[in-house]
């Protein structure tokens, strides 16, 4: 019998009838289920059209007897076999009968019933049908434990869908929440924003100097809270945006980068090396030149008192993908805020001495993933840190 | 010197509102400014329906300033119906919002926004928006023909 995991194959194979040196006339093959026995199928096809209805009971009949024992039961004629109590085989002609329980890892998987019309001493052929009934367990075993790891492959397959689209849900709402949230933010923050701004400017004479003092808080803190909500928002739209994959040249994009940060360059006096060469990386324009901007806004503000900022950028290839490295000469982070930086919220310095919203590391990580890349720093407190972002070159 | 210019600002919040008005003011724009705090209350008064009757009192703007995210009628509807009325479809209509979502953006532009300006968080940031809406729209711009005139 040739080595199948389908189990209409194996049921195929069980039921052939030409195997035997004496062919029966009927052949069924039933399958286990729990207490029962239930039919799988049979030659010839007479039983196929009320299989769903031929189920035997523990113990019922010969196929039954010889699921309860677990050794073959024969009988040379059933209609003198007082424990042959089912009348289908006989109605169908049927004489000598042989019920050949199939064994497999876990007990008896089923029972083959092998049937002849004309009397024959099946006890003799015992040795040939136990051999052959051996290999049939064999396959049958087989392809049931294949179909049950199907099973729990399909099952598993499917709750993975599942999660996979709670999580998508939970997370659109999420993003969802943040995005209608910071718009909801604004308005308020532009009413306190905007009115102090007025009594800034139109008022100030009527203001003592405190009064005046406590309007530029407000001013500033609105500001700050500006720039909160704006970086809260970017990071919410990482997720719902579509991504415009395409090969970008790293060096303009750099570039821009280092263009839309020219009045911080001025204000602090930085100095920035940058290689002669730049090689071209795939990414999104917009995701590339956010996760440049934050980093080289980072170094510019997490700089030494009175030390004038110097940073390095470098690229370098490994496993064909392209390693984008920013060191500078900065304050650096101790190890154990190393990973932490990348989260929301996580910031190490208070707002007075080095402003930031604590976002900034998280939209490059999360732009970073986004590209099929990834994001590292390496710093030594006092020193200063690098970040790498290694991004795919195709 | 231009004529002074008619504006139909539409806008749901009433801070909001006072901040555009105090920026016109400050701006010393010699427009008149008329406010639909919905949507409704802005297609009656392009339409000239109910209190709107009179165009010597409520005359057609030449430019609508209106705000994307109000209860009701929200903005993208407003300009749909806006863009559907051949009286009025010509009016230049500029989204003022404080979204910057593509998906705002995009929609705006598919119902036919002429233009399409985020609210500044700054006071000075928003009297600069409203200059140069003034400078564009009402000077540089030259605006539909006026068919009663």
């Amino acid at each position: 019998m040739q080595a199948s995991l389908s189990l209409e194959e194996v049921t195929e194979a069980a039921l052939d009838r030409s195997v035997y040196p004496s062919p029966p006339d009927l052949a069924m093959l039933f399958l286990r289920e729990d207490d029962r026995l239930v039919l799988q199928g049979a030659r010839p096809e007479l039983l196929t059209l009320c299989r769903k209805e031929v189920q035997v009971s523990m113990g019922e009949c010969l196929c039954g007897l010889a699921l309860e024992a677990g050794k073959p039961v024969y009988s040379p004629d059933i209609h003198e076999d007082p424990r042959s109590t089912l009348t289908a085989c006989k109605e169908w002609g049927m004489r000598s009968f042989a019920a050949m329980p199939l064994w497999g890892g876990e007990g008896v998987l089923g029972v083959l019933g092998l049937a002849w019309a004309a009397a024959q001493d099946v006890e003799a052929q015992a040795n040939f049908l136990e051999t052959s009934v051996g290999e049939i367990a064999m396959g049958l075993n087989n392809a049931l434990l294949y179909r049950e790891l199907q099973q729990h492959a399909r099952e598993l397959d499917r709750r993975v869908r599942e999660r996979t689209e709670q999580l998508q849900v939970a997370n659109k709402e999420l993003e969802a929440f943040a995005y209608s949230i910071s718009h909801d933010l604004r308005a308020p923050l532009r009413a306190v924003s905007g009115f102090a701004q007025i009594i800034a400017r139109r008022h100030k004479a009527a203001l003592n100097e405190e009064g005046r003092h406590y309007v530029d808080n407000i001013v500033l803190a609105s500001e700050r809270m500006a720039h909160l909500i704006d970086d809260l928002l970017t990071y919410s739209r990482l997720g719902r945006q579509a991504l415009k994959l395409r090969a970008l040249d790293l060096g303009k994009v750099v570039k821009q980068a280092i263009d839309n940060l020219t009045d911080r360059v001025e204000a602090t006096g930085a100095i920035i090396n940058l290689p002669g060469d730049w090689p071209t990386v795939f990414g999104d324009q917009t995701l590339l030149q956010q996760i440049c901007t934050n980093l080289l806004d980072n170094a510019l503000t997490y700089h030494q008192p009175g030390v004038v900022p110097e940073l390095r950028l470098t690229w370098s290839m490994e496993d064909g993908q392209i390693i984008l490295a920013i060191a500078d000469n900065g304050i650096g982070i101790p190890p154990e805020y190393q990973e932490k930086i990348f989260n929301v919220f996580q910031r190490l310095h208070s707002d007075e001495d080095y402003p930031g919203t604590g976002i900034g590391l998280a939209i490059v990580k999360k732009s970073a993933i986004m590209l099929g890349g990834q994001v590292w720093v390496e710093s030594e407190v006092g020193k200063g840190s690098t970040f790498y972002i290694k991004l795919p070159k195709e | 010197m231009p004529r002074p210019a008619h504006i139909l600002l539409v806008e749901d919040n009433r801070l909001d509102i006072e901040l555009t008005l105090d920026a016109f003011k400050e701006a010393r724009l010699g427009n008149s400014v008329y406010v639909a705090k919905n949507g409704e209350e802005a297609m009656d008064y392009l339409l000239g329906r109910r209190q709107f009757g009179d165009r010597e009192e409520y005359p057609l703007p030449d430019i609508i300033l209106l705000d994307l995210k109000m209860p009701g009628m929200d903005g993208f509807e407003v300009l749909r119906r806006v863009k559907a009325e051949p009286e009025v479809k010509r009016i230049p209509v500029i989204i003022l919002t404080s979204s910057r979502e593509e998906g705002d953006l995009a929609l705006s532009y598919d119902c036919g926004a002429n233009s399409y300006l985020t609210k500044p968080v700054s006071f000075e940031g928003f009297l600069k928006v409203v200059q140069q809406v003034q400078d564009y729209w009402l000077i540089l711009n030259i605006g539909p023909p006026k068919e009663q005139e």
